[in-house]
């Protein structure tokens, strides 16, 4: 198994590298990317290139693998499951020929390939054969840890020529951040359409403050309302998180939010109504009103 | 402006039950058009509102189409083509030919809208092998979208970032669920997207590979194991208890 590896998420790059050396029949990797990381220990080969200004990393990326793939026959080509990677594996997929799965959170090598991959918005997990080599997968984050290994790359510097690919950038703008990074956090409280306003964000900030963490949101606090920034959505299109412990406040409990919980150690909803879904997914529930509940958490907190 | 819009038929996912035995979903649920399908639905309409010209909706099914088409119709779509298959699991590169084969037989299409993904499988694939199969350019993740002439100005909704980009037409577009919040159609306009055309075709009469790259072998909920301590009446009790047991467990 000869694989060619992209994202442009560094971190997720050296997970899919990492997760692949496992496979059976592995047979060493190449690394694309436009980074000026250092890969030793995940690679054997790195291609570092450069995107041109004003150009999308999807284009550019779709024709250096492709072209990437008609030098060497990988059995394998594998993107980060970022929405940018998300494009470019279907596209490669397309235009190689090739099979694809997207959203991947196993990889499995024994007589054939076999992957799984969330379906139905998170509430199943669905256990794919892939019928002919080679294949296009993209790989959630983190389903793979990042360990180094004892390759020492060769680094090989290349540009790619492009046909015209129909698209000009004409601006990138980093979105408005809160605090540290959602993803990293092993205490994230997450609030939902319940919380009110104003207020009710005030005192879940209380309470992030006597346990630490960081805050998410639901779709309608982050996009609809906007009561906290777009980046704190968690869930199907937004983040999917694994800290130790989730706090639902104020959640109603929809697959496509909790989808990206499902990873968390320990849930605690808070919630008025008793037959909101996020109790069956949580392992304490408190049926109650959060201006009732949250100070006496936070009291308990105090005291603990 | 001829605008040609993918749309899908899902199960309504919320309302879908998991069989505790098997864990497998039991789909005895309403069939629906896809959310992210209605997202760019509605975002060919808003478009045509401006340019004026025609949408026409492709939708590719097992043989139970009916609501979807009909509620697509009555968003807005002029006129529909309905590919019908056998049912069963299709793999995307096979949907992809299918609804590229039924673009390229309408000839004048300038604009392609699909939602980014469905919210049943999710796969996201079908937009991206489109634009591949008809050689044009393609942007997925669009939350805002606006028409210049032959240039679109697209704002994508990246992980950490906007990223605003320029594309020219013909191409293919792939819209979240954030762009816009589709319409209900009024009574006189679900009445009236009966007398719109709708065209069948056949999967197999398409002149496409049929090969399948994929097969599913199963789809299952994964076990939840949560201890479900759900506290109903005392709020002090309740706090206090939670806090100590997630001490307990080393947790907080
Ligand atoms: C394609 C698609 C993708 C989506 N992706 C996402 C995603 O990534 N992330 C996401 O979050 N959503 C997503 N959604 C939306 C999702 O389906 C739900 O609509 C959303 O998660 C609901 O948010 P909520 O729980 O905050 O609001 P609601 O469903 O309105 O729930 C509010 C809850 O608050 C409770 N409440 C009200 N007042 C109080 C109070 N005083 N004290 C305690 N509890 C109170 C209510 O009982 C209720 O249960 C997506 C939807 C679609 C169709």
């Amino acid at each position: 198994m000869r694989c060619l590896v992209f994202s442009e998420n560094d971190d997720i790059a050296r997970e899919i590298l990492s997760g692949i050396r496992e496979l059976k029949g592995h047979d060493g990797a190449v690394l694309l990317t436009y980074s000026e990381e250092d890969f030793s220990g995940y690679a054997d080969t790195v291609v570092k290139s450069e995107c041109p200004d004003n150009t999308r990393i999807e284009d550019h990326a779709v024709s250096a693998i492709a072209r990437l793939a008609e030098e060497e026959n990988f059995d394998l080509i594998l993107t980060g499951s970022t929405r940018r990677g998300k494009e470019i594996a279907p596209r490669v997929a397309q235009r190689l020929g090739y099979p694809c799965v997207t959203d991947v959170i196993g990889v499995y090598m024994d007589d054939s390939l076999e992957v799984e991959r969330y379906s139905l918005s998170g509430r199943t997990i669905s256990r794919e054969r892939i019928l002919k080599l080679p294949a296009v997968l993209s790989i959630m984050p983190r389903v793979f840890e990042a360990i180094p290994d004892k390759e020492t790359p060769e680094v090989i510097k290349r540009e790619f020529e492009m046909d015209d690919a129909g698209v000009r950038v004409i601006e990138v703008r980093r979105k408005e951040r809160t605090g540290g990074e959602l993803e990293k956090a092993d205490i994230v409280i997450g609030v939902g359409r319940g919380i009110g306003g104003e207020d009710g964000i005030k005192m879940a900030m209380e309470l992030k403050e006597v346990l630490g963490g960081e805050i998410g949101s639901t779709r309608p606090v982050a996009y609809d309302y906007h009561w906290l920034p777009e980046e704190t959505m968690i869930g199907l299109s937004g983040k999917r998180i694994k800290p130790s412990l989730y706090i639902a406040i104020g959640v109603s409990g929809q697959i496509q939010h909790l989808t990206g919980v499902m990873n968390a150690r320990r849930i605690v909803a808070i919630n008025k109504d008793e037959n909101a879904p996020v109790f069956e997914y949580s392992d304490y529930g408190i049926v109650g009103d959060w201006r009732d509940v949250l100070p006496k958490l936070i009291t308990a907190l105090k005291n603990r | 402006m001829h605008i040609a819009v993918g749309v899908k038929q899902v199960y309504d996912v919320d309302q879908i039950k998991i069989d505790p035995r098997t864990l497998e979903p039991v789909y005895d649920v309403p069939l629906k058009l896809d959310d992210l399908s209605r997202n760019a639905l509605e975002e060919a309409i808003r478009i045509k509102e401006i340019t004026g010209g025609k949408i026409t909706v492709i939708i590719l099914n097992g043989v139970k189409i009916g609501e979807a088409v009909k509620e697509a119709l009555a968003m807005g779509g002029d006129e529909a083509k309905i590919i019908l298959s056998e049912g069963g699991f299709l793999d995307t590169a096979i949907t992809a030919s299918a609804i590229a084969e039924v673009i390229k037989s309408l000839k004048d299409v300038d604009l392609v809208i699909f939602g980014h993904a469905s919210v049943d499988t999710y796969t996201g694939q079908t937009g991206p092998r489109v634009a591949e199969i008809l050689g044009v350019p393609v942007v997925t993740q669009v939350r805002e979208l606006r028409v210049n002439d032959d240039v679109l100005t697209a704002i994508r909704d990246l992980e950490d970032s906007l990223e605003e980009v320029e594309i020219k037409l013909p191409c293919v577009i792939t819209v979240t669920n954030e762009i816009n919040e589709p319409r209900l159609p009024s009574l006189s306009q679900i009445l009236g997207a009966r007398k719109k055309p709708v065209e069948e075709l056949e999967l197999s009469d398409l002149g496409i590979d049929l090969e399948r790259g994929i097969e599913i072998l199963h789809n299952r909920a994964p076990r939840v194991e949560r201890l479900k301590r759900i506290y109903r009446d005392d709020t002090d009790i309740a706090a206090r208890e939670i806090i100590s047991e997630l001490k307990k467990e080393g947790i907080i």
